[in-house]
């Protein structure tokens, strides 16, 4: 275990980079000044360094990006955890540099705003066809949204686990995830979070005219099912994901060697849920409880935690798409809603040409892309029934000019 | 067929002036910008005489004689390559007029990004370090767009990344923002801020040195500050107002539960990324939380429940549950349900590195060598323009409502070219009015059905 520590150590005055965990330290920066006391406060982009003057005690920010290296005056205390996490990182380490000889090529693909017509599963499986040409080994799915449809969380997860997982690396990158983005994101056995990262609040429902309504009943008792299965596929207790999506007792014991044991009640030594609330996780908690392996606030930093030193972007197309997919869903939505209430219009006025334009232009959009069919209504059924009221319109005037 | 309106909140309404038309945004398309002719030298000023000044939204600084300033445009007398020349600018270009602050010096009156450049990076090479002074004084804007607007001047996320942007253009050693922020509290404030952070943290990540000075920060504006691992408060200064954040009514308790969990979250989350305790940015938004604290060797140790004996002695209670007798009685200024930091308290709990009333004072805690130099750059001037172009367009928003319901049926044609200003005031400030796009979409729809009604009354007159 020392040989761990010393390697441990060793890394971080390498890096200078890596959590020193409160404590004295000497701080070399690059413009050669040494600062030597006490951390008292620290993040992935800076620390404070307690430094005596005269006697006084004076907080000094350092931003990491300044530092060349750090030499802690004691080991940093070990985490629960920390020890298979640090483990677990030199066997990927090792896994990674036997993989190949050069860079590992590692493609970075972001899944934004709403689940459903912005985070769509064709899209992100013409992303993964992109992936083809690149020789990728290592796939990050960056997501930051607040959730949206339950409809297409399976879909989703059928790429990621059918296209993405059997030929890459894969691992989630969590800026926010909320709600079904956070149900998407559990697949992924490994992830990671950024320090403001968010994960949870995964409790279904829908708006009707009355309000809010969370789903209940068998409807909810299929989405805890599948959710149980998706939390196994990806490696993690269900308890979990369930304390997302309804409120559940849920506490937390570390055994010796720093593994987790979650626990339906709350007679755990912390406290992670209660009947009162929707778990929501942030960096901290969810790094503490090995919901995620780590937190990482750049490309570089994420790569480090995943063992990887050297390592190059590849798979540009691949982003392009979704943030494209994007771009076109925001044009569209606002578009087609307009396209539609001005159809009715036309229609009430009697006015066939125009009503056929918009018809024209609503049926273009259903072509451009399958997100507007399934969440914007452009079904065949939908855009028949207005052809039918168009041609109902066009009968009458015919009748009454007769 | 009448064509309707988007109401305005009637709460706001004393800006409500009435007077000349203000017009903005594509309006203004037609009015010809920049010189419009050149003629034979005139006396453009008597000799040392001061001339104006314009500051452009651009950038660019254009000196001479003002000839004429309205509500539409500034019209200025330039002198180039010593021919004058009258130049007419948008106000939604012109960031600022000075007038009588240049002292002429001869050759072009014109002044061009180069030149303002060169002076500012002359300014900056000088031998003290810069500091950047932003006063930062507003509303955050709500996410409700045109339907409810704010008392105070409205700063948008835009005018914020243009005025730190104008403080790293400088080079600066640190850019110091004196804060007076208030923003809607719960739910809404904490989701609206988180834009506003991503923005101050995306400057620090580029290596911008973002200290926050707090004079006041109220509802969700108190989150912003975390953003930056340095906070400094000023004497009497109070950050807090947070309101329950669980103060939800979506009509679904379960659906209340979970967006206060999500809307935690993002808060938490933002204190985090800052270097903050967690457990604050909890009591500030949840009126259940408890939060105890002591010290030990200074540094504070929480905990998030009742104090029992096995926690040990020494705790302090900053807020309980607000349950029973913890509830707050609102008659007394005392209140414990949810944590609002006092400059004294927000040192203890290590949010705040000191409190300090004079900028000297404060610099001198940072660090930064006596021969610094101020400068405030355009940040301020950005910032009060920016609230003053939104300013005028919601005036003049409501007044061509007025006119929309004054004119009434049979004045369709007149109708049909309101409702088109209307679209192009929102268009103009469309980040603060009608972020949506909803509102513009919905006045179009409008349009097209008075086209319809115009096309059917003279068919109907054929």
């Amino acid at each position: 275990m020392n040989l761990l520590r010393h390697l441990v150590i060793a890394l971080a005055v390498l890096a200078a980079c890596v959590t020193t965990a409160f404590g004295s330290a000497t701080i070399h920066l690059k413009d050669g000044r040494v600062l030597e006391g006490e951390i008292v406060r620290e993040t992935d982009t800076f620390l404070f360094i307690r430094v005596m003057i005269g006697g006084v005690g004076k907080d000094e920010l350092v931003l990491r990006s300044n530092i060349d290296r750090i030499e802690a005056a004691e080991a940093p205390a070990t985490a629960p955890g920390d020890e298979m996490d640090e483990l677990d990182r030199d066997a990927e380490s090792e896994d990674a540099a036997a993989s190949r000889d050069g860079a590992v090529r590692v493609a970075f693909i972001t899944l934004e705003e709403m689940v459903g017509p912005f985070m769509f599963a064709p899209a992100l499986s013409d992303s993964v066809e992109a992936l083809e040409d690149d020789d990728v080994d290592v796939v990050i799915l960056r997501f930051n949204s607040g959730g949206g449809a339950l409809a297409e969380i399976e879909p989703l997860i059928e790429v990621i686990e059918d296209e993405i997982k059997p030929e890459y690396r894969v691992a989630a990158w969590i800026e926010s995830a909320i709600s079904a983005a956070a149900m998407t994101a559990s697949i992924c056995e490994e992830i990671y979070f950024m320090s403001e990262g968010n994960l949870g609040a995964a409790t279904g429902f829908r708006q009707g005219g009355s309000g809010a309504e969370s789903i209940a009943g068998r409807e909810l008792e299929e989405v805890l099912r599948l959710m149980e299965g998706v939390s196994e596929r990806g490696q993690k207790n269900p308890l979990v994901m369930r304390a997302m999506q309804v409120p559940t007792e849920l506490s937390v014991d570390f055994t010796s060697d720093g593994r987790v044991v979650w626990r339906n009640d709350l007679e755990g030594e912390h406290i992670v849920a209660t009947e009162n609330d929707i778990l929501t996780f942030d960096s901290q908690t969810a790094v503490k409880y090995q919901y995620a392996r780590g937190v990482a606030n750049s490309k570089d930093e994420l790569m480090r935690q995943m063992g990887y030193s050297d390592w190059v972007e590849v798979g540009f197309d691949a982003d392009e798409i979704q943030q494209r997919h994007r771009e076109e869903v925001a044009r569209g939505q606002t578009e087609i809603q307009k396209a539609f209430q001005l159809l009715q219009l036309s229609l009430a006025s009697g006015d066939v040409v125009k009503a056929q334009r918009y018809l024209g232009q609503l049926k273009a959009w259903a072509t451009r892309n399958e997100a507007f069919v399934k969440y914007n209504g452009l079904t065949d059924e939908n855009l028949r029934q207005a052809e039918r009221e168009i041609d109902r319109v066009r009968r009458e005037q015919r009748r009454d000019r007769r | 067929m009448s064509a309707g309106v988007i109401r305005v909140a009637g709460r706001w309404t004393r800006r409500m002036v009435l007077g000349a038309a203000v017009a903005l945004g594509g309006a203004m398309a037609g009015l010809p910008a920049g010189v419009e002719s050149l003629g034979p030298r005139a006396a453009m000023a008597d000799e040392g005489e001061a001339l104006d000044r314009v500051i452009l939204t651009s950038g660019r600084v254009v000196e001479g004689r003002i000839l004429e300033e309205t509500a539409e445009a500034v019209r200025i007398m330039v002198m180039l390559a010593g021919i004058e020349a009258p130049a007419t600018y948008s106000r939604s270009e012109v960031l600022k007029v000075e007038r009588g602050v240049v002292k002429p010096a001869g050759g072009e009156a014109a002044r061009g990004d180069d030149e303002e450049a060169a002076d500012r990076a002359d300014r900056v090479s000088g031998d003290g370090p810069v500091v950047y002074h932003l006063k930062l004084e507003g509303m955050l804007i709500p996410d409700t767009g045109i339907s409810s607007f704010p008392p105070r001047p409205v700063i948008a996320p835009s005018t914020l990344t243009s005025a730190l942007a104008d403080a790293a253009s400088f080079n600066p050693e640190v850019v110091v923002v004196e804060y007076d922020v208030a923003a809607a509290g719960g739910l809404g404030g904490v989701l609206l801020v988180e834009e506003y952070g991503a923005i101050v943290e995306s400057f620090i990540e580029d290596g911008l040195r973002v200290v926050f000075w707090i004079e006041d920060a109220q509802g969700g504006a108190s989150l912003l500050p975390f953003s930056s691992p340095e906070i400094f408060f000023q004497g009497g200064a109070e950050l807090g107002g947070m309101g329950e954040v669980g103060e939800i009514d979506s009509g679904d308790e379960m659906v209340d539960k979970k967006l206060m969990s999500a809307a935690l979250g993002h808060a938490v989350g933002m204190a985090i990324e800052g270097g903050y305790p967690p457990e604050i940015i909890r009591a500030m938004c949840v009126e259940a939380n408890w939060l105890a604290v002591r010290f030990d060797r200074g540094r504070p140790e929480f905990i998030e429940h009742e104090p029992r004996s096995s926690d040990g002695e020494g705790w302090i209670v900053l807020t309980d549950d607000g349950e029973g007798q913890n509830a707050d009685d609102e008659t007394k200024l005392e209140s414990n349900d949810v944590l609002n930091l006092t400059s004294d308290w927000a040192y203890r709990l290590g949010v705040s590195r000191g409190e300090f009333d004079q900028l000297d004072d404060l610099l001198w805690e940072l660090g930064v060598d006596d021969d610094y130099v101020v400068e405030e750059g355009r940040g301020t001037a950005i910032l009060e323009s920016a609230a003053d172009h939104v300013e005028r367009t919601f005036d003049s928003f409501v007044r061509l409502q007025q006119e929309l319901e004054d004119v009434g049926r049979g004045g369709a044609p007149r109708q049909l070219n309101i409702l088109r200003r209307l679209s192009g005031l929102l268009a103009a400030q469309a980040e603060v009015l009608d972020p949506s796009g909803a509102a513009r979409a919905q006045l179009e729809i409008q349009i097209e059905q008075l086209r319809d009604e115009i096309r059917r009354q003279n068919q109907r007159r054929r």
